[in-house]
């Protein structure tokens, strides 16, 4: 019974944060996840091997057969596209990830610390916003090889500096408030302080800017990709996919290159409005 | 010996590139088990005091002096020592608890953390030591209170958390700023009374800080009068009443409403109370006290010894023999 209650309860909390997040959010949660069930279920969605080349049915139009047509080897457009969410997804996932790890721990320390550390640590993250991310991310590629890892790694290292920037003015007034006096003279630890305490007041922001970092490596894993830098044939990735349709573009077959692209504007644009309404909640929740 | 000894602190802070003096020469004691209120008006230096004692000092301020802790310099202490001082020595009742408890967590994980991650206690046991100690201070459903957040409760109740907390870390020296400031008059009551018992109790050291005289003088032992940054008296709550030493302190109680049911219009102290940086080199209060003197505006009068308290007033043995300041003209 009780838990009946309780499952109602949650189910009215859910709906009116819904209601308050509007149907924007709405809309792009359910199509973010769609494209993660799309993912994780590749092996079970795809109607045929992604990678299964057949030259006797090159640029096929969309039949009951290939849903979408064929590309260039003759593979079915449908399958690589959700085989292609994986990688897809993958990518931006690992370089917001670290980004926000590495950008949180910079940020939680220099506003902690304060002083001289504060100085020389953030204006070392400032030189780095100098840096431009896809200069870094071919620099590492010449390094490290072509694959995911090397452009994943270097748009980590871009992304960080902004990610510390807006966290460390966020942890900087969390610092300055009574409670955080409150826990010092208790004798907690720093340590303990910034990361029981302080993160979890500005997780709502770090949230909503790992979300935004999201989008931004998408594309710019998809520009890589695009460059022919980033994962490699015959693995399926929507930014390789496109650059991969460039030739059946000029030959009157665009199916490839469009339905890619889509999905990556589509789910883009989908985490951009995701990552407002965390931001927009959180906003909201300070008085 | 006491258990708390401030002598003779200067404490600068830096506003606008400068260094401007907050504190001069503030001297107090409190014995094990005294409480001693420090009373002024906003901008004396209390609440500056009581974060010197903390060593909690706001960026960029510098100090002079001394902050004794049972033999321990405060002002002197590192790493470790600072440490453990602020972990076991004293703990602190800020005035506006909502604001000095972290919003995302629980009363319970609030009163609790100390005890795991500083006494080493196991979870269960800190919540248990936990609803005995909020029953202690009147607040007997502490289990449901526990899974509480700050926002969830009362001014009062989470008043009566703070000091429940301070109960918790075992300290010898409980440091309130203004506790009931944001109470209303009924809770405020209530919450003094609590403090006041559990204080004497377990023979706690209290520094309480009010701009409330006659609150101070109902629940401490002894009083000291803070004005621009300096103590300008100090004697017990009783005699303080009494007898008012101080030109200041006499005004203060003749500035108090009465509650003979009659409304008068209280005599108010003419001028406005100074800070620390811009008093000159006479005494601080010459511009505004009735029994002004020429050698008041040009000697700086020490804080010296009569019996049973401490004045810093040139006069101060002529104005002793001079009647009251009349608390309600007819």
């Amino acid at each position: 019974m009780s838990t009946f209650a309780t499952r109602i309860q949650s189910l009215s909390r859910a709906s009116r944060y819904a209601r308050r997040a509007g149907w924007p959010a709405i809309v792009s949660v359910c199509i973010l996840l769609l494209v993660v069930i799309m993912g994780l279920a590749a092996p079970w969605l795809a109607p045929q091997n992604p990678n299964e080349v057949d030259l006797g049915s090159i640029y096929a139009s969309p039949s009951r057969q290939h849903w979408l047509g064929t590309d260039g080897l003759g593979r079915d457009l449908v399958s690589r596209l959700i085989w292609g969410a994986r990688t897809s997804l993958l990518g931006p996932l690992l370089v917001a990830g670290a980004a926000a790890f590495l950008g949180s721990a910079v940020a939680l320390a220099t506003a902690w610390r304060r002083g001289r550390f504060d100085t020389v640590t953030t204006s070392l993250v400032d030189t780095m916003l100098g840096f431009p991310g896809l200069l870094l991310a071919i620099l590492s590629v010449a390094l490290f090889g072509k694959g995911l890892l090397a452009p994943v790694v270097a748009l980590a290292i871009a992304y960080m500096p902004y990610f510390a920037r807006v966290t460390r003015s966020a942890a900087l007034r969390e610092r300055s408030l009574p409670y955080v006096t409150a826990l010092t003279i208790q004798g907690m630890g720093g340590l303990r302080i910034a990361l029981r305490h302080i993160l979890p007041n500005i997780l709502p922001l770090v949230l909503a800017q790992s979300a935004m970092l999201f989008a931004y490596a998408m594309v710019d894993l998809a520009a890589i990709s695009f460059l022919g830098m980033g994962v490699q044939p015959p693995t399926a990735d929507w930014g390789s996919m496109v650059a991969v349709g460039q030739s059946g573009v000029l030959q009157g077959h665009p199916m490839q290159s469009l339905t890619a692209g889509g999905l990556i504007v589509v789910t883009v644009v989908a985490v951009n409005i995701f990552a407002e309404a965390i931001a927009g909640r959180s906003a909201r929740g300070q008085h | 010996m006491s258990l708390l000894e401030v002598r003779d602190l200067c404490v600068w802070v830096q506003t606008e590139g400068k260094d401007r003096q907050v504190l001069r020469d503030v001297v107090l004691s409190v014995a094990p088990g005294e409480a001693l209120g420090l009373v002024g008006e906003s901008g004396a230096g209390k609440s500056m005091t009581a974060r010197a004692v903390g060593r909690m000092l706001p960026t960029g301020a510098s100090a002079t002096g001394d902050i004794l802790f049972d033999g321990a310099s405060v002002l002197a202490m590192t790493g470790r020592d600072l440490r453990a001082f602020r972990r076991r020595g004293t703990s602190f009742v800020a005035q506006n608890p909502l604001s000095a408890i972290n919003p995302v967590h629980t009363i319970g994980d609030y009163l609790t953390e100390p005890l795991v991650v500083i006494a080493g206690m196991r979870h269960k046991a800190a919540s248990e030591a936990a609803v005995a100690a909020l029953a202690e201070v009147g607040i007997m459903d502490g289990l449901r209170v526990l899974g509480q957040y700050p926002h969830e409760l009362s001014g009062g109740m989470l008043q009566r958390v703070m000091i429940c907390s301070s109960l918790l870390s075992g300290s010898r020296l409980i440091v309130a700023d203004e506790p009931t400031a944001s109470l209303d008059v009924t809770t405020q009551s209530q919450v003094m009374a609590i403090l006041d018992e559990l204080r004497r109790e377990r023979s706690l050291s209290l520094l309480f800080i009010s701009h409330d005289l006659e609150l101070a003088a109902a629940i401490c032992d002894r009083i000291s009068v803070m004005y621009a940054g300096e103590i300008v008296e100090c004697q017990n709550a009783r005699g303080l009443q009494a007898e008012p030493r101080h030109p200041y302190t006499r005004a203060l109680f003749a500035a108090r409403p009465t509650i003979d049911g009659a409304s008068h219009r209280l005599p108010a102290i003419p001028g406005r109370a100074i800070a620390a940086h811009e008093a000159g080199a006479g005494c601080s209060f010459a511009n505004r006290c009735p029994y002004v003197a020429p050698q008041c505006n040009t000697e700086h009068p020490l804080l010296t010894e009569t019996d049973g308290g401490q004045v810093r007033c040139l006069r101060a043995a002529e104005i002793a023999a001079l009647p009251l300041p009349m608390r309600c003209p007819p």
